[in-house]
Parts: structure tokens; sequence; C-alpha cells
């Protein structure tokens, strides 16, 4: 009873207290900008590691600091050493009182951000270890803040503790390496960070930072008074962040490029089944469209606009019936709305697979041409007026001139335009055209 | 509750030391039940000897017993703190508590009963006069309130032993007044020790003085005592006189 009646008054006249609003303004401000329909799991999920927590775990760091540094600042501690509760104790309230508002704000945003979710999402669901993660995280860098503050009671401790805490997950969030063919994939330095999320190693990775939380508690009561049982619990905190250190490094995939595999820390291969992509959802009769389960509230409005796309194309040379439209993409925003996205389908139509780039882009202007035409037709992003005079094909971005005779095309009748398709669409698909062979 | 029996205080050659200063020179002291006054010019050690029997500070050597207890010993000195009242020279305070939470906050840092504490918090606050203030925050009370809220928060627990560094700094005369019956009255059962410039305040309030200076006591008795010496002193009363005359004999 009197542990939580301290508690109480701590946490009313607690730091930490002005940062639930914070946390919720930001918060409201990441859901206002960046999660709009359809609600995702996998954004929602994003938000939550990336935005919420790295913000959340930093300023209760300083927070913290600030808290610890109150009795020295307030010249209270002569008052508070005479009397009989053992200064752990007091510690552990204050402390626990700086963590739980910051973890209020946190876990409030988080039930939120489910609650407008999972309505409406139709695929996978809310990522619990990144919880627990941030979780821990939130509490080691409270109290690793309070430690601070208390070891250098100094105003500037608290937003010194708070910047530092900030760039240590930045560099650790960011920590990249350079694969021999030339990408970037992250090191599993990054795998500490908070806002990552591997499920093979997520469970170490809220052990270390629990682990964290527990090294500093204990450094605190051996500051206060030195026994044999506290240090033993550091030992055992040191112990649980080295565990966590060890089998996220570990468990971070990385590939073997000699013997052509996925493999752990200790060199045991990853089996490739921990990675299937979900089974896709598909719909359609002349036009089928396959998306990740994820997109099934949008599948119909998909369907539609695909059979658009393709309805001046049907029953021409090198059409199938069915088409099955692949690529199909979703563009989630909140100015222009959320829409399907049928562009990447487009190429499959207008090339034979063998015509394309190194990248798998159209670089024959012909084409290029009449994939402007049919991109203007259902409003799609032509990238004409990106590009230089003399365009970029390798990259996708067509001359000004390609620009302009998919536009003259688009300006034909539609009568016009199905003769000259007829007549030329297989020698267009073969990549045999050029921009002067089109009316 | 101690009786007479008992010795709130029993200090035997108490040394204490702040790097190679000595402060506390073999202080002799034993202190049972009363209003004790312990006075002594600027630098004397009063607030030292009273940090030093309020556990803030170990002895650096000699012999201390408070309440029958070794300060020195984790145990028993946790049981001194838990009989203890305390009100440091220089009160802190955090200005966003109101009076209630504040002294509320040190009953139960002193492990009070959790059925007891706000039933004695509003006697301690109601005792100091601050009963209709109770719900204010600290940064609106003036300095003489905030001294009062330090007295409450020091009687709060009823102590047995509590002890006093400078109590009526900053408090009017009205206050003063009434702050020496409250010290009468919590003398009847416990032991006060107050540390004091002002002589009257000891004339009014103490059975029992001392003086203190150059980290050493140079007089003990009632206050009657010290007024014995004032032939020769200078002053406005009998007292200050004795202690100046006493004083001026320890210097030599």
């Amino acid at each position: 009873m009197t542990t939580l009646r301290l508690f109480a008054i701590e946490a009313r006249h607690n730091a930490a207290l002005l940062l639930v609003p914070v946390i919720l303004v930001f918060a409201w401000y990441m859901l206002d900008s960046q999660l709009w329909e359809p609600y995702l799991w996998s954004s929602t999920n994003e938000l939550l590691r990336k935005s919420v927590a790295p913000l959340a775990a930093p300023a209760i760091a300083g927070a913290g600091a600030w808290m610890a540094g109150r009795d020295r600042r307030r010249s209270v501690s002569d008052l508070l050493a005479t009397t009989p509760l053992p200064a752990a104790r007091r510690h552990l309230t204050l402390v626990s009182a700086t963590t739980a508002w910051a973890l209020l704000g946190y876990l409030i945003v988080a039930g939120y951000m489910f609650v407008r979710t999972a309505p409406n999402a139709t695929w996978d669901g809310p990522e619990m270890w990144p919880i627990a993660t941030a979780v821990a995280a939130v509490m080691a860098h409270g109290v690793w803040g309070y430690l601070a503050g208390y070891r250098i009671p100094s105003r500037f401790t608290a937003p010194v503790v708070a910047i530092v805490a900030f760039v240590v997950q930045l560099y650790l969030s960011g920590s990249m390496t350079v694969q021999t063919d030339g990408t970037q994939t992250s090191t599993w330095l990054a795998r500490l960070a908070v806002s990552d999320f591997t499920p093979r190693v997520a469970a170490w990775q809220a052990l270390l930072y629990a682990g964290l939380a527990a090294v500093a508690l204990a450094a605190l009561w051996l500051l206060v008074r030195r026994d044999l049982l506290r240090g033993l619990l550091l030992a055992g905190a040191v112990t649980s962040v080295v565990t966590g250190v060890v089998m996220v490094w570990a468990g971070t995939p990385r590939w073997d490029y000699a013997n052509n595999r996925l493999v752990d820390g200790w060199g045991n291969t990853i089996a490739a089944e921990e990675y299937v992509a979900p089974e896709p959802v598909c719909h359609g009769e002349e036009v089928v469209v396959c998306v990740h389960p994820q997109f099934q509230p949008w599948l119909d409005r998909a369907v539609t606009d695909a059979e658009y796309l393709v309805a001046p194309l049907q029953g021409l040379p090198g059409i199938t019936s069915p088409v099955e439209c692949r690529n199909i993409g979703f563009a989630i925003g909140r100015d222009d709305g959320s829409r399907v996205v049928v562009d990447g389908c487009v190429d499959q139509l207008v090339a034979d697979e063998p015509t394309l780039g190194q990248y798998g882009r159209i670089e024959n202007n012909a084409q290029q041409a009449i994939r402007v035409w049919l991109l203007t037709r259902i409003g799609g992003h032509t990238m004409c007026g990106m590009s230089f005079d003399h365009g970029d094909p390798a990259m996708g971005f067509p001359s000004a001139a390609t620009c302009e005779a998919g536009e003259r095309f688009a300006r034909l009748p539609e009568s016009e335009q199905r003769a000259w398709l007829e007549a030329h669409f297989g020698d267009l698909r073969a990549g045999t055209l050029t921009l002067a062979d089109l009316p | 509750m101690v009786t007479n029996a008992t010795l709130s205080v029993d200090a035997r050659g108490l040394t204490q030391r702040l790097g190679r200063t000595t402060i506390l020179n073999g202080v002799d002291l034993q202190i049972s039940g009363g209003v004790f006054g312990l006075l002594g010019p600027n630098g004397a050690g009063k607030t030292t000897l009273l940090r030093t029997f309020a556990t803030v500070l170990s002895p650096a050597s000699g012999d201390l017993r408070l309440l029958g207890y070794d300060p020195r010993r984790g145990a028993e000195r946790t049981a001194i703190r838990r009989r203890l009242g305390y009100l440091p020279q220089h009160l802190g305070y955090y200005p966003g508590f109101t009076v209630f939470e504040f002294v509320e906050y040190f009953a139960l840092l002193k492990e009070m009963p959790s059925a007891a504490v706000r039933p004695a918090v509003a006697r301690a606050i109601e005792r100091v006069g601050l009963a209709d203030r109770a719900k204010s925050k600290l940064k609106t009370l003036s300095g003489g309130m905030l001294r009062r809220v330090g007295i409450a928060q020091a009687i709060v627990n009823d102590p047995d032993l509590l002890l006093l560094d400078e109590p009526t700094a900053g408090l009017d005369p009205e206050q003063r007044v009434l702050f020496r019956a409250l010290l009468r009255e919590i003398g009847q059962t416990g032991t006060v020790i107050i540390s004091t410039h002002l002589i009257e305040d000891v004339a009014a309030a103490c059975n029992r003085v001392a003086l203190l200076d150059g980290g050493r006591i140079v007089f003990r008795g009632t206050p009657d005592d010290l007024s014995s010496f004032a032939e020769g002193g200078v002053g406005d009363s009998a007292l200050e006189r004795g202690y100046t005359r006493v004083l001026a004999g320890a210097r030599g």
C-alpha cells in the first residue's frame, strides 16, 4: 500500500508525464500522415516499430535522468537520508513511475493502431514480439537514463542522455553491409535496434533489452548499497544481455556465397521454408489479378482497373485469354487517396519478355510509345516530362519523341488505333518496330 | 516512548571530520526527554552534530547511541530512523507537491502504517497551522510557511527524537510563540533537540541547554544555569549575557 501511494505521488509529479501528450501528438501525426485505408498490419507494425518506439525510448531515457537528479537539484538528499525506507525501494518507485508514463503512452498508441487496423486488415496480425521488445526497451532506456542522472545530477544530463540514446538507436538501425552482389543488407547490429523485427531473433532481442534494464537496476541498487544478492542480480542481468547479443548475432541470417545457401552465425543452413511468401489471392475472368492477401479488400477494384487497361488489346496477337495481369501495385496516400496501380501490368502486355532490358524494363521506343498511350488512357504515370531530351530507356524514362508519339497515338480515333494494333501488335511485342512505324 | 530512564542521545567522545578539518572534537552529550537547546556561534559544529544525530553522517570516531540503538549498524539505524524527525537548516522541497503530498511523502518514507498516514498528515499540518493551505503547492508558499511544512514533515510520525536545525528562522513572532508551545508539547513525551541562534527560543522552550564552540561542548546545564554566568557578559538578557560570558571563558 505504501509503495502504491508513493508510486501515485511520484507519477503525478513526474517529468515523464509531459511525454505522454508528446508521444500521442507525434503518433497522431504519424497516423494521420502515414496510416490510411486500407489498413495493413505490415504498415501498422512498421509504424509502431520504426516511429513510435524509437521516439519513446530515448525520450524516457532523458526523463529518467531528469527525475534521478531531482533530489540533489532540490536539496532534499539530507532529508531523504534520514528516512528508514530503503533507498533502493524509493529509487525503484521513482523510476517505475517515470517509465510507466512512457509505457502508457506507447501502449495507448499501439492499442489505438491495433483497433483501427484489426477490423479492416485481411492478412497477418499484430507483431507481438516488437511490442515486448519496445516495452523492454522503454524500461531499459528509462532505468539507464535514471542511472546516468543519479551519477551525474546535472541539468544537462537529461538532454545529453536522450540524444545519445537516439544516436545509438539510429546507428544500430542503419548498420548495413554491402554484399558481393552489390546489394545492401542489414548487419546483425541492426537487429539490436528497437526498430528492427526479425522473427528468428525477436525473443532474444526482447531478452537483451530486458537484461539491459535489469543491469541498470542492479547497478543502481549496488550504488545505493553493496551486498551479495545485488551483485548476483547484476551478474544474472549481464548474462542476459550477453546471451541476447550472442543469440541475435547467431540468429541473424547471412548468405554463404561459397556454398550458395543461407546460414546462421554458427554456419547452420537456414531452411528456405522459413521465408516462403504467402499464397496470393486471385480474382477475375477475362483478366485475372493475383495479389498479396493483405490487399484482398482491393482485389475487385484491381480487376476492374486491369480489365479497363487490357480492353483495347483484347484479342490481339500475344494477348492470351484470360490475361494474368502481374505486378499490380497499390499506392496508399492521403492527399490523392489510395488507389490501385496497374502500371506494372503494361510492360507484359506490350512487350515479349525477351525484349525487355537489363532491369526488366521496356527499352524499345515503339513499345514505350504504346505504353505511354495505355498509361495516358488509364490516367497512369507516363514519366513523360521527367525525362531528358533523349530519355533513359534502361531506367524506364521515355524520350520526348517517344512521349510525343504515344500522345499522337492516343489522339487517333479508336477504330484507327484498333486497326493499327491488329496489323502491327505482333511486331510491336517482338520489338522490331521503331517510332517511325507508328501512325 | 522514551522514558526518563532511557537516554535518547548518548554521545561519548564523538568526533566528526570534513577532510582534514575536525568539525566535532570529542563531544560528550547525554540527552533524555524534554526540549534540549543547542547553542553556539556560526561554525561551532551545531549543524554537523544534528546531522550526525539524524544519521545523515556516520561518526568518524567515538561512541553514539540514539534511542538506545547504534546508528552504525544497518538494522539499528533503520529502527532509529523510524522514530526520528528531522528538520534540516536548509529545507529542500519539491515545488510541485502540495503541502499534504509533501508531508504524506515523508510519512510514507518513514514507513508509517498505511492506515495511519493520512490522519497523521492531517494532524501534523493542523499542528503547524497550515490546515487551510493543505492543498496549496509548495511553490506558492512564503518562506515562513515552508518552514512550517518542514516542521510538519518532521513531526508527522510523532518522533521520539526530534531534531530541528534553526526551526524558527523565517517564522513571524506569532508563529514563533505557537511553535514554542508545540515544542513543549512534544517534549512532554519525547526528546526535542533544537539548534538555534535565538536565545529567547531557548529561554522559552528548553529545559536543558548545551553550548558548542569549536566542535567542543563548553557548557551543559539548564537555561537558569547559563543565566547564572551573566555577570560580566554582554547582552540584553541574563541568558544572553551568560552565553557570551561562557563563550568568552571557553576561548580563554
